[in-house]
């Protein structure tokens, strides 16, 4: 780490990459805040500037982004008693009780200030792990590396869904998708159909756009109506900062949040509305007045906001060290850097050592930046959430539009963007959740590659996967997540088979 | 018939299209590489698989969602005239170009979510997309659809 880190830093202090943080931050809060609209809409809104800006800003506007949505979603949650994002629903539970007592600015500064509390605690595990896991990864041959991408397959389909055979028809159709252009060993063109756009395979961009963006301006249609209560009540400046009473009593709502978030956030597709669920549980249990919970208490609200802040240092743990996304909107940073021509994994660490420190610079600074327009606007900002749809809408499709067609100016991209679109639709009226799918997409190459390279060196033999310990392990692991969900509802002796949990998208 | 019965037939349908296109890809075996086809029979196994498994769920009633719930509620019908919006949209960009057609699209959208004022789709129509053209177009320099029937007219003149 050393001299590379600090050279992260300096990198990151650049003014041009500051401004991307802070609007990045600022267009977080806005998106996380609006009911209906979420951090992946306000990603997604914003690729197309990532296609032509240096990979550094790129990445500080995205990280902004994500830090900015999850502070933002506590907003809504707070004031009108409807979470901006899902990680947000738990916040509702203490923050708006406090806010209708006639308290909002009370609410929102516990709130601000354990999202930064949770952002930092997760940025430490990040810059602490994040290293020390490449070094470790980069040990990995072609069987580890395949059984590692398995796992990374394996988990998202078995725990970010409701059933455990969707997950993986979710993420076969994706590798299925990923087989479409050249072939990434020898380069051959696959099932192309003579069409020369196929050849190169479908552009990632257009696909997650598609894929994220239309069953949300589906929901925008539906919800264009809906009119919110909002809780009267000034904000005044001096309120919006934390008191030190304030920060006492949530400080160990603080610890257990920022430690479940963070934990959660590691593995791949468990996300903020468990983690949320998670923390807010364990504080309670761990309280000395439990019964106060659900009236309005700064733990109630300190340890959800510092869990679902701490699941983004979590969630860029796998994706930066890994190239396994933690979760959807880490898929479309994957997505985003790929067209940069940095594709994250262990090699990030060495070829592009710099740019990986700058990324979880990026990470500190969007945490600090985030808090900081939190506690001086959001005075300002929940002025938003009067914001008419009418205009939010048209501008969302045709920012999917611009965010289609940029990367190759293709107006083939943008049918594969509305046909993804409508792909995700379907899977949406299925019950079949999208994520596992992206996974595939990102990581199917890789895994193909993987398992070519190692019967190839193996001379067909598939022993090669069970020889390594650490290729065992994770088959093991993944055999177990597979089956886990399938135990679990055996001893439960449910009605449906599956594992329930809430979806991840944010 | 019920959704995850459709959905089964339906990929047990995919599946087996993929697995004879599988059959005309070249084999390309070399080297010891076991070739390029080895993936996909692999998916087109476990597609088949999966589907069989989501066939077997729902004839034993334990799949959700259980039965089709098409209503034509006033939302629904919304949607369904915003995604054909949207695809005439990106069908007359190429023609037209990306203001006039993004004008278009947000006035009818505006119109659609029932604002009724005039001035105010105008106004919003043509303002916001002439930012996002300076934004995008001018400032970050992305090359914006300019429509070939209109460079036809302007060439004309």
């Amino acid at each position: 780490m050393g001299i590379e880190f600090f050279q992260g830093f300096l990198l990151l202090l650049q003014p041009i990459n500051l401004l991307a943080v802070a609007a990045g931050s600022i267009a977080g809060l806005i998106f996380g805040m609006i009911p209906g609209l979420t951090t992946t809409t306000c990603i997604i809104m914003f690729l197309p500037l990532t296609f032509v800006m240096d990979p550094v800003t790129s990445v500080a506007l995205l990280l902004g982004i994500y830090t900015g949505g999850m502070s933002g979603g506590s907003f809504s949650a707070i004031l009108i008693n409807i979470p901006g994002t899902p990680s947000a629903s738990a916040t509702q539970i203490d923050g708006f009780p406090m806010a209708k007592r006639g308290e909002p600015a009370r609410a929102l500064s516990i709130s601000i200030t354990a999202s930064l509390v949770g952002g930092l605690f997760s940025f430490v595990a990040l810059a602490l792990f994040a290293p020390q896991l490449a070094n470790v990864a980069l040990q990995f041959k072609t069987p580890e590396l395949f059984a590692l991408i398995f796992f990374g397959i394996s988990i998202i389909s078995s725990f970010a869904v409701k059933s455990v055979v969707k997950g993986f028809i979710s993420a076969v159709l994706g590798l299925i998708i990923c087989t479409i252009g050249q072939d990434p060993i020898r380069g051959i063109g696959r099932f192309t159909f003579d069409n020369v756009n196929l050849l190169m395979g479908f552009n990632i961009i257009p696909i997650l756009v598609g894929l994220f963006a239309f069953p949300e301006i589906i929901n925008i249609f539906k919800e264009v109506m809906t009119a919110h209560e909002k809780v009267k009540g000034a904000l005044p400046f001096r309120k919006i900062f934390p008191s030190w009473a304030d920060f006492k009593v949530a400080g160990m709502a603080n610890f257990i949040g920022s430690l479940v978030g963070t934990f959660i956030g590691i593995l791949p597709g468990a996300g903020g509305p468990i983690a949320i669920f998670m923390a807010y549980d364990y504080t309670r249990k761990f309280s000395k007045r439990p019964e106060k919970y659900g009236t309005g208490i700064p733990e109630g609200i300190a340890s959800v906001e510092a869990a679902n802040s701490a699941v983004c240092g979590g969630a860029l743990i796998p994706t930066m060290t890994l190239g396994i996304p933690g979760d959807g909107i880490t898929a479309i940073i994957i997505g985003a850097l790929i067209i940069q021509g940095l594709a994250p994994g262990p090699l990030l660490f060495v070829q592009h050592a710099s740019f990986a420190y700058t990324m979880i610079a990026a990470y500190f600074v969007a945490n600090w930046i985030t808090a900081l327009i939190g506690y001086l606007g959001v005075r300002w900002i929940v002025k938003l959430l009067d914001l008419p749809k009418a205009v939010l809408l048209p501008l969302i499709i045709i920012t999917c539009f611009i965010g289609s067609y940029a990367p190759r100016n293709s107006f083939f991209d943008v049918f594969t963007m509305f046909g993804f679109g409508l792909l995700g639709l379907g899977m949406r009226w299925l019950q079949i959740t999208v994520i596992p799918m992206v996974l595939a997409i990102v990581l199917g190459d890789q895994l193909e590659s993987h398992l070519r390279l190692a019967l190839t060196s193996s001379q067909g033999d598939i022993s090669i996967f069970f020889a390594s310990p650490i290729s065992l392990f994770f088959l093991l692991l993944s055999a177990f997540t597979i089956l886990f969900p399938f135990i679990m509802q055996r001893k439960k002796k449910g009605t449906h088979l599956g594992f329930d949990s809430k979806g991840t998208d944010q | 018939m019920t959704p995850n019965r459709f959905g089964a037939f339906l990929l047990i349908a995919i599946s087996l299209a993929y697995g004879y296109f599988t059959l005309q890809q070249p084999k390309a075996q070399a080297l010891g590489d076991p070739g390029l086809t080895l993936f996909p029979w692999i998916l087109t196994l476990f597609l088949l698989f999966l589907s069989g498994l989501l066939l077997v769920q729902d004839l034993r009633g334990l799949a959700l969602p259980k039965r089709f719930s098409f209503a034509f509620t006033p939302a629904g019908v919304r949607s369904a005239i915003g995604l054909t919006l949207i695809f005439v949209y990106i069908c007359v960009m190429p023609y037209i170009g990306f203001f006039l057609s993004s004008v278009l699209l947000f006035g009818s959208i505006m119109w659609l979510v029932d604002e009724r004022r005039p001035l105010i789709i105008f106004g919003f129509s043509c303002g916001v997309t002439l930012l996002l053209f300076l934004f995008f177009g001018v400032l970050f320099q992305i090359p914006l659809p300019k429509g070939t029937l209109l460079q036809e007219v302007f060439l004309w003149a």
